[in-house]
């Protein structure tokens, strides 16, 4: 029993974790960037979500109507302006303005709310549902349900709608797309402005399950790093799937090894399946 | 009828290593305007150029009598021109139907509704259409070659440029594709196709050029063309006058 209520646990936290690199992956895919502020950006929505609630007193969840917008805006013109700029020059340019950028954020976040933890408030945090003997924590299932419902919307967005087929076409072939008549840039943009977004889910979904404050990015930029790499970086449903893989490490190797196996698996990946667990 | 394409003493290269030399030459509207000239002469290269793949380092390019030199590639292509690689570059994730589908939406900004059937149009006139729910990482060498012909056409260009286009087929394909560039030619294109087959160019174009090392070295009448003693010391390296 105690077995299967580990990998409970763990399966619940997948969609969670897939939810923090599903960003990183976007941009990885599309616009072949490594995207150092990654985990920044999951701060930043984590403290808009946390400012949102507490300024109109309404359920947490209900803060992604207005964050969900506003950061697709922050990343559409970051990237139209700073980083595509930094794109002509090179990789290593851009490289250097995200890793710049998030730097940035930090000291920003910490002028403006100090440095201390801060966490948003559920009515169900603490609450759990006992099925055949297995405890389930309502706070889990909702941020698995919030995770899947994001992923699939953005999966449909991708494959239906014309913006997502430029997009991606412009992944599979940029200079082929450009002479299709596809605006890059404007795609770039596009993407970027999509993956904040999803940053803005996630960091609703980080400020839910645990405390954060200006310096935490850190930590996340390293789960979506690990969680893309094995997911075969650009890959929606490797993500997915990567995700579940470190949810359930983190339940195994508890708050001791749960790092570790997931690093471990990391440098096997690497090292056994370079292109991630679903890689040709 | 007018030019439709000029390019007016362009040089143009990658990096430091300039091939495009003082190249200039222009094609008239309607025509097919063959291009041939040994490896590296930069055939290639003036395709590069004429898209805003590359940027020339001095020189104009005239594009129905609009100077599209600074021009960024997809606007190119929505003032009209659309182009094959040699080496085709599908969308490879998508099936055949959705590659011509983001040509046809972007290339064009018609609705996606309209450029739907547009789309179908062209997978059919290219021979594509039993195929159009295949990934196109999945065709085999001549159905992307088809497949180049149809994403270029998606985008409903006034004029079309074909790189290498038969190269790799059978002389039945090879005569297949001359069909499908006389029907573009009778639908009202104008074509530009560098070729290295010269039967192919002898009976399909209107206009030939020769290039070599990024010049012009000689524009005119096919047939006056090949028979030409330059053309022929650069293909097969004799010269009869000495």
């Amino acid at each position: 029993m105690y077995i299967l209520q580990t990998i409970i646990n763990g399966l619940l936290l997948g969609g969670y974790y897939a939810l923090i690199g599903i960003g990183m992956t976007l941009i990885l895919g599309i616009v072949k960037l490594t995207n150092l502020a990654h985990g920044e950006f999951v701060i930043i929505g984590a403290y808009m979500a946390s400012v949102i609630t507490t300024q109109f007193g309404i359920d947490p969840i209900l803060s992604l109507v207005i964050s969900v917008p506003l950061m697709f805006l922050i990343g559409f013109v970051l990237q139209y302006v700073l980083i595509g700029n930094a794109m002509k020059k090179g990789p290593e340019p851009a490289l250097l303005v995200t890793f710049g950028l998030s730097i940035i954020i930090m000291d920003a976040l910490r002028m403006g709310f100090t440095v201390n933890e801060k966490s948003i408030a559920t009515p169900y945090s603490t609450k759990s549902i006992t099925i055949g003997g297995i405890s389930i924590s309502v706070l889990n299932l909702v941020l698995l349900a919030i995770s899947l419902i994001s992923i699939l919307l953005l999966t449909v967005f991708l494959s239906r709608s014309y913006v997502g087929r430029a997009i991606r076409a412009t992944a599979d072939d940029a200079q082929a797309a450009a002479l299709s008549g596809v605006n890059i840039k404007k795609v770039y943009a596009v993407a970027m402005g999509v993956s904040m977004a999803s940053a803005a889910v996630a960091g609703l979904c980080v400020g839910m399950k645990s405390t954060f404050n200006p310096t935490s990015g850190g930590a996340y930029l390293s789960t979506a790093f690990v969680v893309v790499v094995i997911g075969g970086m650009g890959s929606i449903p490797g993500t997915l799937i990567a995700g579940f893989i470190f949810g359930l490490a983190q339940v195994i190797g508890g708050a001791s090894y749960g790092q570790l196996i997931s690093y471990i698996m990391l440098l096997a990946v690497l090292v056994f399946k370079p292109r991630g667990i679903l890689g040709k | 009828m007018g030019n439709i394409l000029e390019f007016r003493h362009i040089d143009a290269g990658y990096g430091r290593i300039q091939i495009l030399n003082d190249l200039s030459f222009s094609v008239e509207e309607g025509q097919v305007f063959g291009v041939i000239g040994p490896n590296g002469s930069g055939k290639s290269t003036m395709f590069n150029a004429l898209l805003g793949t590359i940027r020339p380092t001095s020189g104009a390019i005239y594009f129905d009598n609009i100077d599209i030199t600074r021009t960024p590639p997809h606007v190119r292509c929505r003032m009209g021109l659309g182009r094959t690689f040699q080496i085709p570059k599908p969308f490879e994730n998508m099936s055949v139907y959705e590659n011509v589908l983001v040509a046809a939406v972007h290339g064009t900004g018609q609705s996606e509704k309209k450029a739907g059937h547009a789309a179908i149009d062209v997978l059919k006139l290219t021979g594509l259409y039993d195929k159009r729910e295949m990934l196109s990482g999945e065709l085999p060498l001549l159905d992307r070659k088809r497949l180049e012909v149809a994403r270029a056409i998606g985008t409903s260009p006034k004029l079309l440029l074909l790189d290498e286009v038969a190269a790799g087929l059978t002389d039945a394909e090879v005569k297949d594709m001359m069909r499908l560039v006389k029907d573009l030619k009778n639908t009202g294109y104008s074509i530009i196709w560098i070729e290295h087959i010269i039967q192919t160019m002898l009976g399909s174009t209107d206009q030939l050029m020769c290039m070599a090392e990024g010049q012009c070295v000689i524009t005119g009448d096919p047939e006056e063309v090949i028979n030409s003693k330059i053309v022929q010391t650069l293909y097969l390296g004799v010269d009869d006058s000495e």
